[in-house]
């Protein structure tokens, strides 16, 4: 006569398992992609922060290889064109340095490197020009409360309207910036 | 407690560690009040209220805290000014420091008004008051000392003490760049050095000849 017995919740599992059959191409894709994707990011990120050196870029970039690195390279392409922007000329000057990098010098990102520094310039030059004339209200405003002198410098970035003013300003790029990042895509094989 | 014209000291008599506090009354529009390096709320050990001791005192003296103005930080140590924030808030008073001193002070949760530089800071009020602000790093990066020539008023900090300096062993400490700032306001003429503690002495040494025996034992024993 037949045993019966009562199987396991292991055994339960493992036959549930086995009638589930394997991955499909595109859940392994996607799973790579999962996994891949933040490598690129913290690499751009430790970049961005110089805790990676330009002449590292490369070579931490190349211990990824086939599609892994593909998705590792795209996505930390993508990161650095993130990061530019009119915000902090710093940040992105080094992220358009990166792109190049990987990228290697050719005639679009010439133009892109020269239109983003247009934007920067340009950028700078507006949120100057509000800065100073929101110091001098500032100062006016202190002076009528009796405080006034050398000595003193209002701290415009702590005002709502500096920080208002500089938001509409950098909105005012959003389109150029899109368009720029775009390139910057195609001009890294990254799109 | 009335130090010369308008301008009046607090020193800090509690156990724990507190700084002394100077006021210049009626030294802004309508009549409001500038408070230098106001202090703790409360001390770190003993809990003793700072905050409120200054405030009453300050009462006393006809000194109203709704009408503070302005608040100096000579420095962003806590002791100096953890009720500067307080202050702030309760009376919209606007707050001023060195830029220098900024990150430190971002840490401790405070927002800045004014940035201080070298330069003169003339406050209009019931007279007109022209300040000096010197930049005296060493104690810590950004810190400001206060020099008003017509009454001859060192508004020391915690550059120089009674026969002893300002430690240099906090972060942004220099005992060089303490040394520099020591040796350059022993340049002025000063008849009362109002010092930022009472360590072993109220911290507020009166008369040129003693003021000038200060920075000479400073000087001699504790810089060179």
């Amino acid at each position: 006569m037949e045993e019966h017995r009562i199987k396991s919740a292991r055994e339960i599992a493992m036959e549930k398992i086995a009638g589930m059959g394997g991955l499909t191409p595109e859940e392994i894709a996607r799973q790579k992609e999962n996994e891949y994707q933040p490598v690129g990011e913290a690499i751009a990120g430790k970049y961005l922060t110089r805790a990676i050196r330009e002449v590292d870029l490369p070579i931490e970039l190349s211990k990824y290889r086939g599609n892994e690195g593909e998705i590792v390279r795209r996505a930390l392409i993508s990161s650095l064109c993130k990061a530019i922007g009119p915000g902090d000329a710093v940040v992105s000057r080094r992220a358009m340095q990166g792109v190049e990098l990987l990228a290697g010098a050719n005639r679009s990102l010439e133009e892109a490197k020269k239109e983003l520094e247009e934007i920067i310039s340009d950028c700078e030059q507006k949120t100057q020009q509000i800065y100073s004339a929101l110091e001098e209200v500032e100062r006016q405003r202190l002076e009528k409360l009796g405080i006034s002198g050398s000595a003193i410098r209002p701290n415009v970035r702590a005002n709502e309207d500096w920080q208002q003013e500089r938001d509409k300003i950098q909105r005012g790029y959003d389109l150029r910036l899109s368009k720029l990042t775009d390139k910057l895509m195609q001009c890294a094989g990254a799109a | 407690m009335r130090l010369v014209d308008n301008l009046y000291a607090y020193v800090w008599q509690g156990s724990d560690n507190n700084c002394n506090t100077y006021v210049f009354a009626r030294a802004l529009s309508e009549g409001k009040h500038v408070v230098i390096d106001p202090g703790h709320v409360a001390t770190p050990f003993y809990r003793e209220l700072g905050l409120d001791t200054l405030l009453k005192g300050m009462e006393g003296d006809g000194i109203a805290e709704d009408a503070i103005g302005l608040v100096i930080i000579t420095h962003a140590h806590h002791d100096h000014c953890e009720a500067a924030g307080t202050i702030r808030e309760k009376n919209n008073a606007l707050l001023a420091l060195h830029q220098a001193e900024e990150a430190t002070y971002q840490m401790l949760g405070g927002k800045i008004d004014i940035y201080l530089e070298e330069g003169e800071l003339v406050l209009s009020g019931d007279n007109q008051i022209k300040l000096e602000v010197y930049h005296s790093p060493g104690h810590s990066p950004g810190h400001v000392t206060l020099y008003w020539p017509a009454q001859k008023v060192l508004i020391a900090g915690d550059v120089i003490f009674y026969r002893s300096t300002g430690r240099v062993d906090l972060p942004g400490g220099s005992a060089k760049a303490l040394k520099q700032s020591i040796q350059r306001l022993s340049q002025l003429d000063v008849e009362y050095l109002l010092c930022g503690h009472p360590y072993g002495h109220p911290g507020i040494i009166e008369g040129r000849k003693a003021v000038q025996e200060n920075f000479e034992f400073v000087k001699r024993n504790i810089l060179f």
